[in-house]
């Protein structure tokens, strides 16, 4: 068990660290993102990579999260929850997100063995998300 | 999870970027067996806010305690919110989601179905929880097409 000493919110939720919360960006394999589309609130899960201090996703073109509003806020959410023991945690983080475009940055991305869902998909966008905000919690 | 109806290969239907369209029956089992989900509103300043809540789909409601501040204020205008839920198994390569799309409120307490098994996830909450319900006005679900063929697919 953890000692009790770990720091709480407001709400008696125990904090991770900013070190915890790295390993499980890393470590998680889907991932939610929110985003506005059509001026109202949308959300999708993802697969991801977390690349220096980074989200980065891989969607089609045409998709509704190509649709939705580039340089604009993004909110992004892991977590995992045993309902059995009423256990688990959640890291909410959000920044603003862009395409990338650069072709030696692409080309950077895909070394970090990102593949899409669906292969063969045409036309795939890199969108980055610059996390400028990451907070995590433990429940139970 | 099991369908009600399990469709057969020829009746699966994809979407332009390969999805599965889960019919509306597999998006309402899959919201009733399920107890955790993501919430995503427009927060004051305009941006999105995406938060887990515990929940129950009942009635075609989907029910949840918030002690958030933020939350509370988006069910008290009657905004428009977006729910999801998923779940993925790496090992099949299944995976799949149901987006819920409509107008969230507060429940009065004398409102509350005793038999929704609802509890707030704070057991240790400073904070009084309130309960908030969806209503949805659109269901959808999605699913990779890698996964397993029903009605293995369980």
């Amino acid at each position: 068990m953890e000692p009790m000493n770990r720091p709480t919110d407001h709400r008696g939720l125990e904090v991770l660290t900013s070190e915890e919360c790295d390993r499980l960006l890393r470590e998680a394999p889907v991932g939610r993102v929110a985003f506005l589309h059509s001026g109202e609130p949308h959300i999708l899960p993802v697969n991801y990579r977390y690349v220096e201090g980074s989200i980065v996703i891989r969607t089609a073109v045409g998709s509704k999260m190509d649709a939705a509003e580039m340089e604009s806020r993004f909110a992004f959410e892991i977590d995992d929850w045993d309902p059995a023991t009423r256990t688990g945690w959640s890291i909410l983080a959000d920044g603003v997100a862009t395409v990338v475009t650069g072709e030696e940055e692409i080309a950077r991305l895909e070394e970090s063995g990102l593949d899409p869902w669906i292969e063969g998909t045409a036309g795939d966008l890199w969108i980055r998300i610059i996390l400028d905000d990451v907070t995590g919690r433990r429940i139970g | 999870m099991r369908f009600e109806e399990p469709p057969t290969v020829a009746q699966r239907q994809f979407d332009e970027s390969g999805m599965e369209i889960l019919g509306e029956k597999t998006c309402l089992r899959l919201l009733h067996d399920q107890s955790l989900g993501r919430v995503a509103f427009i927060d004051d300043a305009g941006d999105p806010v995406v938060l887990p809540v515990a929940y129950r789909f009942r009635r075609r409601r989907v029910y949840f305690f918030s002690s958030e501040g933020a939350k509370l204020r988006a069910a008290t205008r009657g905004a428009r919110v977006a729910f999801e839920v998923d779940g993925w198994n790496p090992a099949t390569g299944d995976g799949w989601s149901v987006l819920v799309k409509g107008v969230c409120r507060p429940v009065d307490a004398g409102e509350m179905d005793p038999e929704l098994g609802l509890k707030p996830w704070l057991r240790t909450a400073l904070r009084p929880m309130k309960l908030i319900e969806i209503v949805p006005e659109e269901i959808t679900g999605r699913r990779l097409p890698t996964g397993p063929v029903a009605p293995e697919w369980d």
